[in-house]
Formats: structure tokens, sequence, C-alpha cells
């Protein structure tokens, strides 16, 4: 079955990276410092997978007060997301690994 | 948050789409702040910077409701398909047919570029359209430059007080390493990168060429075509390096090392 979103390169590092765990949550500067993404390209990202219900941002719940600082956005797969993304990934993985070097050598590997 | 990282995110933010605005300006502020605590200010104003270059990009694809992020490589292929075109004519109504026909096949080889990058799945040099694109382009301008060299056709754009040689060739070195890097493999990520940065590099060096030549030329005619040029050439050095920058996320990871699933 197609992905509701192109599968780029970069949305697979992402879904690679929240579905190396699922149960926390994880925030943008973290997913940044992991992966190596930019700015311009995860935000983006994030609202691609976010309106395709894949993963579901949501505000820290801290108290503001002791903390001293605002609470930040949360995101992590949803139950959904993580079924499709892991069967997208091996979907991509399996092409990928059918697309045996030609006489273009290692291109499509 | 100092002050600094304020006004730079409110740069960014104002660069994302309106009904987006508010929760960015929320979410990355709070990312600055705890960043701060955490890591220090000038890790915070790091981040608020990287934010400010990367909100063009949010904000472009925010707004053309998810259109692929390689629209850097469509901009950069049209960008220099367009003086080509140019040229395409100018050789064509001096009847240097040769010439023309070079620069028509180094407009297909962009635009066959910059279609893989619009509808790539894959990494962006990890393709066989882009990689033959990529030939197309490098097969075109080696035989610009021959004939420019070794044949008397006069060509505007790499004539003039100054040859624009050495910028030609380190792009043109910069655009085999590409090319290679897709051949070898994805984990070649050292020579795309290498071959990106000698395509800036040269462009850069064809600028600054151009620049001097449109001030030394003595006619209009001239002057426009080496005019032509510099922009263009400005502007995809930039792009090469906005890419250079992006470095693994742009090349296919290895089905091998990409995938970690879970049970």
């Amino acid at each position: 079955m197609a992905t509701p979103f192109r599968l780029t390169s970069q949305t697979r590092l992402l879904l690679t990276h929240l579905l190396g765990d699922v149960n926390s949550d994880h925030y943008g500067f973290e997913i940044l410092k992991a992966t190596g993404l930019k700015p311009g390209t995860l935000y983006p990202t994030f609202a691609r997978l976010e309106e395709a219900g894949w993963i579901e941002g949501r505000w820290e719940n801290i108290d503001v007060e002791t903390t001293n600082r605002p609470a930040r956005r949360y995101y992590r797969l949803t139950a959904h997301g993580s079924t499709e993304a892991a069967a997208a990934l091996e979907r991509h993985a399996e092409k990928a690994a059918l697309q045996a070097p030609t006489v273009l050598g290692g291109l499509s590997s | 948050m100092t002050l600094l990282a304020a006004v730079l995110l409110s740069v960014a933010c104002k660069l994302v789409p309106g009904h987006l605005r508010a929760q960015y300006e929320a979410e990355w502020s709070a990312e600055c702040e705890a960043i701060a605590m955490s890591d220090g200010v000038w890790s915070s104003l790091r981040y608020a910077g990287r934010l400010v270059l990367g909100a063009p990009r949010t904000g472009y694809v925010l707004r053309t409701n998810n259109r692929p992020v390689f629209f850097d490589v469509l901009l950069m292929s049209v960008t220099l398909a367009v003086p080509a075109m140019f040229f395409v004519a100018h050789s064509a109504i001096t009847g240097q047919l040769l010439v023309a026909f070079a620069y028509s096949w180094l407009c297909i080889g962009l635009l066959v570029v910059a279609s893989s990058a619009w509808s790539a799945e894959s990494g962006l040099f990890g393709g066989k359209i882009s990689a033959s694109g990529l030939i197309m382009v490098l097969i075109a301008s080696v035989v610009i430059t021959s004939l420019n060299l070794l044949t008397d056709t006069h060509n505007p754009a790499l004539d003039g007080p100054i040859r624009v040689l050495p910028g030609s060739v380190a792009a043109q070195i910069g655009v085999l390493l590409v090319m290679l890097s897709a051949w070898l493999g994805p984990q070649r990520v050292e020579v795309a990168r290498l071959g990106l940065s000698l395509m800036t590099l040269g462009l850069v060096i064809w600028a600054a060429i151009g620049v001097l030549n449109t001030v030394l030329v003595e006619t209009w005619g001239e002057r426009i075509f080496h005019g032509v040029s510099v922009p263009s050439a400005l502007a995809v050095a930039s792009g090469c390096w906005l890419i250079r920058r992006e470095g693994p996320a742009l090349i296919t990871p290895k089905p091998s090392q990409e995938v970690v699933l879970v049970s």
C-alpha cells in the first residue's frame, strides 16, 4: 500500500529514529541532533506525518513556574503510525534489495 | 532566551504560513528556552540561527501542500537551464550548430535532473534518472568547453578578457564526482560532498571571473552574456552548498543500514 506522502530518505530517517523508541516522546532538537536533519526539513516532515495521522504532537505537561521554562512540543508515533511506518520501511527495504546492481552498477543499491 | 535568539525566532516565524505561525512560535521559543537551560546560550542561539536558515524551506513546503523537499535541485536546474537556452538561441543564430546542439543537450540533462529530483522517492543521487541527467550535463559541458578551446567557435559565455576555464573545470570535476558517487553507491557520501564542494567553488570562481569580464568587455552584447551567467552561477553555487550541508540525508542509505524495525 502506498504511503499518503512521499517516503523520502529524510522521512525514512525520521521514521527510523521514531521507531527506535516508540514509547518515548521526542522533541525537535533531540531529533535534529540524532538524525542530522535540518530544521527546514524536519518541521515540514513533522507536519506531513501529523496530517497523515502517523505521529501526534502534544505539549509537554510541566509546571511552567517550577521548571521556569515554557512547555516543549513532543511528538510520538501513533499506533497506526507505528504499524504503517514499519511496513513502509520494510517495503522500501525489500524494493531496494530487489533493485540489484545492473549495468549502472550501484546506482540503485 | 537572549534578545538575539528572540529576534531570530521572530524572523523565522514570519516565514512560515500565518495559520501555523502561533504554533511554531510557541514550539520554537520553548525549544530555545529549554536548550539555553540545558546546553547553554550559544547552543540556543545556534538552534535559532538554524531555524532562520531553514525557515524559507519550511515555509515553502508547508505553503505548497507538502511538495517534495528536493525543490532546491529543481530550482538549481531551472536556474542553469534558462541561460543555457539563451546560449542555444545565440549559437543557432550565429550558425554554430554543434555548440547549439551541446547547449540543448545541457538543457535536456538539467531538466532530467530536475524532473528526477521532483519525483525522487529515494535519495537525491540514488536514482538512475538523476544520474543519467548528470551524465548528460557532464558530456554537454565537456563538449562545450572543448569546442571553445580547440576550435574557433565564439562563445561569449566562455570567452572574454579573462577565461572562465578554471571555474568551469572545477565545476565539471564536481559534477563528475557527484555522478561517480551515484555509481559507487550510497556509502560514498564523502565523494558526493567533495563533488558538491568543487561545484560550489567552481561556480563561485566562474561568477567572480564573470563579474570582472562584465566590467572589462567593451560591447553591451558581450556584457549581457556575462551578466546572465553571474547570477545563475551564484544561485547554483549556493544551492550546491545547501545540498552539501544536508549531506547524508540526501543520499539513499543502504537498506541494511537504514531500517530498524520494531517487532
